[in-house]
């Protein structure tokens, strides 16, 4: 492949002003400029393209600033000038000042575009700065994940839902292709360098030189993406699972899903869409909502982990896409049926639902690109009053000794007990005791995502958190309070899941975030079943953002709402800002592939014509001058192009050297027509026709496979345009 | 044979109960299934009474569910249109089953009139809600037009407030104000109606008679008992009295409303009597304004979500800021500018939180990089990061101001806030001035000039003079004239005015001046963060310091004077130092210690100069 130098400015070019581009994009993202981002745009592609032309002139340092200098106050005289005709001749001149703020950032940016790009072409040194701060961007963002989710700016978190990519492959695909544009983009700019030195042997050496470096560099970084991306992938799978907030899914029993070390993770990635079918004000937990996944209540010595099946029946402990169904629980009291739907939004291993589920089963998913799964369940949910419970009894007098010996077998540490003991001391009744150890937790203990423990396989990971710095995340607040009511002789257990804010719901819609994985503590009070008493921390050092993406749930309720897609769209015409949000418009793959084999066609339909104009043409002297275009094209193609600082004649020769022979013999008749006045050359159609086909055939003897890839090769065209000019 | 048959028919009965039961607890979707067996308009008849029994989400599950029977059942449309207007607040689809409900409904009725009295309910009804959707959509010549479409052939009580609110939106104050009356005369929804007519009132510049029609507005709700709704009156009135200065009246008013049931839970008298009791230098009260307010909607935790959270971290923050605690003031006031607020029901548009968070947002960074320029204790690598900070705060600071008065002239009609104590805004008038700082001056004074020729209050012309001195400030001469609006200013209602252009004052002048030690001391009796925040140094009297212990402690906040009423010792023992400051006439004391003395006058600026 030929890439010819003016390919290349039109590249760097290109490269330069897309980054300001997406600089400019990302800034409005963070803070709204005020200004239109596409104005911006174009003004800071104008600076480029004016300091890429500005180059060439050569003009001194000195010369330059002056130049900017003056244009600068000749801006700010008019300016004045403006603002002095405008209250002069206008009763609100305000208009005028507001102009000028656009236009103020408008010239800013043309100036970034403008004296960036002229010190790139005058410099070699800022090549090396400005790799520099792309990197340094590029890392800062890259560092910026949270177990290799990237959740700033938040377009990539978007951009990876809406690929439907998991967000470690969104973390390494956004890592590989910066480097990868990086390199491309030093590439191009050092090797246009050499433009200017000729193209002597020892500069086309060291240009092929310096390709060959760039491709190992660009297999390189392929291979460690490979390698990375599956370590990443082993690690975050087989070690982690979905955690976030220090939850992940529990596999089995004797497992546990929860980690002790850090909670760092937790993301607004979404996770599910739960739709409630009911209504269910009588939620004891108002505004929360508790959906349950998985209950711990083995005790193995070192830490709680979910129990064989003969425990925790009331967990459905199924996978998403099997159906569960289980008699409803005549034994207790203050239970409302709650049927809500549930539509997956990440690969869950275990179906999670509000409290007791009696029955779970399949729905059709309404939209399988977004949706990885869906189910209805029914649950018996709780409408006790928390207050009416303090006089509760705890346990099941139905339950074996074996069951409660489960459920109350203790840590051996005795300082849980003493600890346990001593805050309850003044309390009678289970549910008053319960309430000091979680409001002992609540007021003393902090919560942090990064409590950073030393965690030993073989020590008790609740220790360093209960009786040490007291830091924690929902994980230890969770073990601490089983432990300490298991002491106590309570039956207690961890249940795992979600925990929602309802306020944020809309329409019954709930969204769930990877950050609302939740483990709380629940004790089993007699007729109630399981009850969760969690923890609230007055104390928060850091917590994951609490915010729900209003404008995700919206587009989302609108994929389940029929209304959306049977009513007609015209319904909307006539109203103002009825802004469709259920149509962002985000390419698929198909739509990608469909779109670069339209541009590839695009460009050999291109050069067919370009090949074949001659046909169109009856005068000789255009048939001249198509037929000659005609055969450079093709020699082009082959790889004979002009080269830089090349005369025709010189091309000519060499060609003619190269191939033995004389396939532009059309060059003079073309040269007769542009420096002879044209009607006094005399000129048969049959003639040219004759030349074409004889410089053809001298072409037909190369192997037609090389022309067949030339004539495929789409980007010889960019040499044919730069030929054009 | 008659007792036979009666057998067999209880019989089967009895099995057929039998079968249903036992097909209720095989299926425990039963609840949704078997609306299955339904006609779509039995499931319509039974989502108007779950409405009706506040369970909207078992109406609207019936309501879908009547559309996958009938989709051409207009009553389903226009019930889950409602819905979506009122429960959901999801205007676009609203909207959609809305107009489809019409179109349907004309499709098998054909044009009105209708003579049958259920189709002229339900036109009526799917009128007024395509107009109240379209107004929610901001289309209002689209809400009128329906308005025009439902009066050619009905009344209804809601109508008149409805089309005076949407002809006050189209700017037509004189159409509107004359419909509300008509509506008040002919009893249509009082309360409503006067309301509206206050605020149109209000507008017009009749304030006087816009607190008569509050008034009446306030005593109609009142007398409605537990159902009536007196807060927004109230609230109302309030805004009204403090836009015609009469701060003592609206501070009643507004106590009044967050007394009220329907009050304490409504933000907007709550923030109003923060906005007022900062303007007049309270803090404490503004402080207890947001408790109170923050204690009371705890009672409602489906509210306690997003509806009010921007408003209420605008407010903390702002109080934080005036009191001196910086870092809590930026933590509340980045909340501000994060959160998405609801304006559904309040009436103010999201640009002017956009434009009060910024600017109070800017004057935090501005007031924390006065806190970073003066912090002594530092070593050379946080002073490196402190003057990075610095230069990121300044930055980010100009940027906010520039984007407040980008939004002030390009989105908020050439500033119309400009108008003093304008009641849809939020801005803290008194030092407004701040953001108007980078408009020309030519182009503000015309626009003042434009604003003073329409604007007859006496109060509202000292901020007006204020602003254009600020815009210029600069020369001896400002002097002069600043201290002719300080005197100006009233005792109290102007305090937070007096404030800000005291320290205006204090910029032109020279630190060692007698002047400026008589202002600084002023300035600091009055808000003692405000000598900090804006980069002062309070004039003290220093005892037992050496000379190089001088200079230091002359590098932060404070200055050595000989005349001050506030005075700074400093003991020394085993190495510690404890600096001890008292003022002689108002018992006041305060004591830092530190290992050196950078840090012990840092932790005594620290108390010193917040509240």
């Amino acid at each position: 492949m030929n890439i010819t130098d003016s390919s290349k400015t039109l590249f760097i070019t290109f490269t330069r002003t897309l980054f300001l581009a997406v600089f400019l994009f990302v800034a409005n993202e963070i803070s709204p400029l005020g200004t239109s981002p596409l104005l911006l745009i174009g003004l800071g592609a104008l600076g480029v393209v004016a300091a890429t032309r500005l180059s060439e002139l050569k003009l001194r340092f000195a010369a330059f600033t002056s130049l900017i200098a003056i244009s600068l106050a000749a801006l700010y005289l008019a300016k004045l000038i403006a603002i002095e005709i405008a209250v002069s001749f206008t009763s609100n001149a305000l208009f005028i000042h507001s102009i000028f703020q656009h236009l103020t950032l408008a010239v800013l940016v043309f100036y970034v575009g403008f004296v960036s790009t002229w010190l790139f072409w005058r410099y070699h040194h800022t090549l090396t700065i400005e790799i520099l701060f792309l990197s340094s961007i590029g890392i800062i963002l890259l560092s910026g994940h949270r177990e290799y989710h990237l959740d700033s700016p938040q377009i990539i978190n978007s951009l990876a839902w809406h690929l439907g990519f998991e967000p470690q492959t969104m973390f390494i695909t956004c890592g590989a292709f910066i480097f990868l544009i990086l390199l491309l983009y030093a590439y191009f700019s050092s090797s246009h360098r050499t433009r200017n030195l000729g193209r002597t042997q020892e500069n086309v050496a060291r240009q092929k030189q310096h390709t060959l470096t760039t491709l190992l560099a660009f297999a390189a970084i392929v291979f460690f993406t490979v390698i990375t991306g599956k370590a990443v992938y082993n690690s975050y799978n087989i070690q982690k699972g979905l955690t976030t907030n220090g939850v992940g899914e529990a596999e089995g029993s004797g497992t546990s899903p929860l980690g002790f070390h850090s909670a760092l993770g937790s993301t607004n990635q979404p996770a599910a869409l739960v739709r409630l079918e009911e209504d269910y004000s009588q939620n004891p937990f108002t505004p929360m909502l508790y959906m349950r996944e998985a209950a711990l209540s083995e005790f193995n010595g070192h830490e709680l982990v979910v129990a064989p099946s003969n425990y925790d029946a009331d967990v459905a402990n199924i996978n998403p896409g099997q159906t569960y169904s289980t008699a409803e629980n005549v034994n207790l009291k203050n239970r409302v049926s709650v049927t809500h739907s549930v539509y997956l939004l990440a690969d869950q291993k275990k179906a999670f639902a509000i409290d007791y589920p009696v029955t779970i089963r399949q729905l059709k998913n309404p939209d399988p690109k977004r949706f990885k799964n869906s189910y209805r369940a029914y649950s018996l949910a709780p409408t006790y009053k928390l207050n009416q419970l303090r006089f509760s009894s705890v346990g099941n007098p139905k339950w074996t000794n074996e069951v409660l010996q489960h459920y109350t077998r203790q840590n051996p540490d005795s300082r849980y007990r003493d600890l346990a003991l001593d805050l309850s001391k003044d309390a009678a009744a289970p549910v008053e005791k319960i309430m000091t150890i979680v409001n002992f937790l609540n007021k003393n203990a902090i919560y942090t995502l990064t409590p950073n423990h030393e965690v030993d396989p073989d020590k008790d990971p609740v220790e360093p958190f209960l009786f040490g710095d007291m830091r924690g995340y929902c994980v230890h607040f969770a073990h601490a309070t089983v432990y300490m009511l298991r002491a106590l002789g309570i039956p207690a257990r961890i249940a795992t899941g979600y925990l929602t804010d309802l306020s944020q719901a809309r329409d019954g819609h709930i969204l769930l975030r990877m950050s609302d994985r939740h483990a709380w503590a629940e004790a089993y009070l007699e007729g109630e079943g399981w009850v969760p008493f969690d923890t609230q921390p007055e104390q928060v050092e850091s917590h994951a953002d609490t915010q729900v993406d209003s404008g995700l749930l919206e587009e989302l309720m609108s994929s389940l709402d029929p209304g959306e897609e049977i009513l007609p769209k015209e319904n909307l015409e006539e109203e103002n800002e009825t802004y469709d949000v259920g149509e962002l418009y985000v390419p698929s793959y198909n739509d990608i592939l469909i779109i670069v084999l339209f541009a590839l066609l695009l460009l050999v339909a291109i050069k067919a014509y370009i090949r074949y104009s001659w046909v169109f043409t009856r005068s000789p002297q255009t048939r001249a001058l198509h037929s000659y275009r005609a055969v450079l094209y093709r020699l082009i193609d082959l790889g004979f192009g002009r080269t830089s600082a090349e005369t025709r004649a010189e091309h000519r020769t060499r060609i003619s050297s190269s191939l033995a022979s004389d396939p532009l013999e059309l060059q003079r008749i073309v040269e007769k027509l542009k420096y002879q006045n044209p009607t006094k050359i005399k000129l048969k159609n049959t003639e040219i026709d004759q030349l074409r086909s004889d410089s053809l055939n001298l072409l037909s003897e190369l192997s037609f496979s090389k022309r067949f890839i030339a004539f495929c090769n789409p980007t010889s065209l960019f040499a044919h345009i730069r030929r054009q000019r | 044979m008659r007792k036979g048959f009666l057998f067999i028919l209880s019989f089967l009965f009895m099995t057929g109960l039998a079968f249903a039961t036992d097909g209720d607890l095989d299926n425990p979707f039963f609840g949704i299934e078997q609306d299955n067996n339904k006609s779509a308009q039995e499931l319509v008849d039974e989502a108007s009474i779950l409405f009706k029994d506040e369970r909207p989400l078992d109406a609207r599950s019936k309501l879908l569910k009547a559309l996958e029977k009938d989709p051409a059942n207009y009553e389903a449309q226009m019930l889950l249109g409602g819905y979506y207007l009122f429960h959901v607040g999801h205007y676009r689809l609203s909207i959609k089953y809305i107009k489809q409900s019409k179109k349907l409904f004309e499709q098998r009725y054909g044009q009105p009139p209708y003579s049958d009295e259920k189709l002229k309910n339900d036109h009526a009804r799917i009128l007024y809600l395509l107009s109240e959707s379209r107004l929610n959509l901001d289309n209002y010549q689209g809400a009128l037009d329906t308005l025009d479409e439902y009066s050619k052939y009905y009344y209804g009580l809601w109508y008149p407030g409805s089309r005076a609110w949407v002809l006050m939106k189209l700017g037509r104050l004189d159409e509107a104000i004359r419909i509300a009356r008509l509506g008040i005369l002919t009893g249509a929804e009082p309360g409503r109606t006067l309301n509206i007519l206050g605020i149109l009132l209000s507008m017009k510049g009749e304030r006087q008679n816009s607190l008569k029609v509050f008034n009446e507005a306030i005593s109609y709700e009142l007398a409605l008992g537990s159902t009536g709704q007196p807060a927004t009156p109230l609230n109302n009135s309030g805004e009204v009295y403090r836009e015609i200065f009469l701060e003592d009246k609206a501070e009643g008013s507004w106590l009044k409303a967050v007394s009220m049931p329907d009050g304490c839970e409504h933000v907007l008298p709550s923030l109003n009597l923060v906005i007022l009791f900062n303007e007049q230098l309270r803090f404490e009260r503004a402080k207890w304004a947001m408790d109170n307010f923050e204690s009371c909607i705890v009672q409602f935790p489906l509210r306690n979500g997003e509806e009010h959270r921007a408003f209420v971290h605008l407010a903390r923050g702002r109080i934080a800021l005036h009191t001196g605690h910086i870092d809590k003031a930026l933590e509340h006031l980045e909340e501000a500018m994060e959160r998405q607020q609801w304006f559904g029901k309040i009436g103010t548009d999201v640009e002017d939180l956009q434009v009060a968070s910024h600017i109070s947002m800017a004057q935090a960074l501005r007031a924390k990089n006065e806190e970073l320029r003066t912090k002594l204790d530092l070593s050379p690598l946080e002073r490196v990061a402190s003057i990075k900070q610095r230069v990121y705060n300044a930055l980010r600071a100009w940027w906010l101001m520039r984007r407040a008065t980008q939004i002030l002239t390009d989105q908020l009609n050439n500033i119309e806030d400009l108008y003093v104590r304008n009641t849809d805004s939020m801005i803290e008038y008194f030092s407004f001035g701040e953001a108007l700082k980078s408009i020309p001056s030519s182009i503000l004074e015309q626009r003042i000039d434009a604003e003073e020729s329409s604007d007859q209050r006496k109060n509202a012309k000292l901020y007006y003079e204020a602003y254009l001195i600020e815009n210029d400030l600069g020369s001896k001469e400002d002097i002069q004239k600043l201290d002719k609006l300080i005197n100006a200013t009233r005792e109290k209602a102007d305090e937070a005015l007096k404030l800000h252009l005291l320290l205006l004052k204090l910029s032109l002048l020279e630190t060692k001046s007698d002047t400026y030690r008589k202002t600084a001391l002023l300035a600091y009796e009055l808000a003692p963060a405000s000598i900090r925040n804006k980069g002062f140094k309070l004039p003290i009297i220093l005892h037992n310091f050496s000379s190089s212990e001088e200079s230091k402690i002359q590098g932060g906040n404070f200055t050595a004077v000989k005349n001050s009423p506030y005075d700074i010792e400093l003991h020394r023992s085993s190495g510690k130092f404890t600096l001890k400051f008292s003022a002689n006439t108002k018992g006041v004391h305060y004591e830092a210690a530190g290992d050196s003395i950078e840090s012990a006058i840092d932790a005594l600026s620290e108390k010193v100069f917040t509240e």
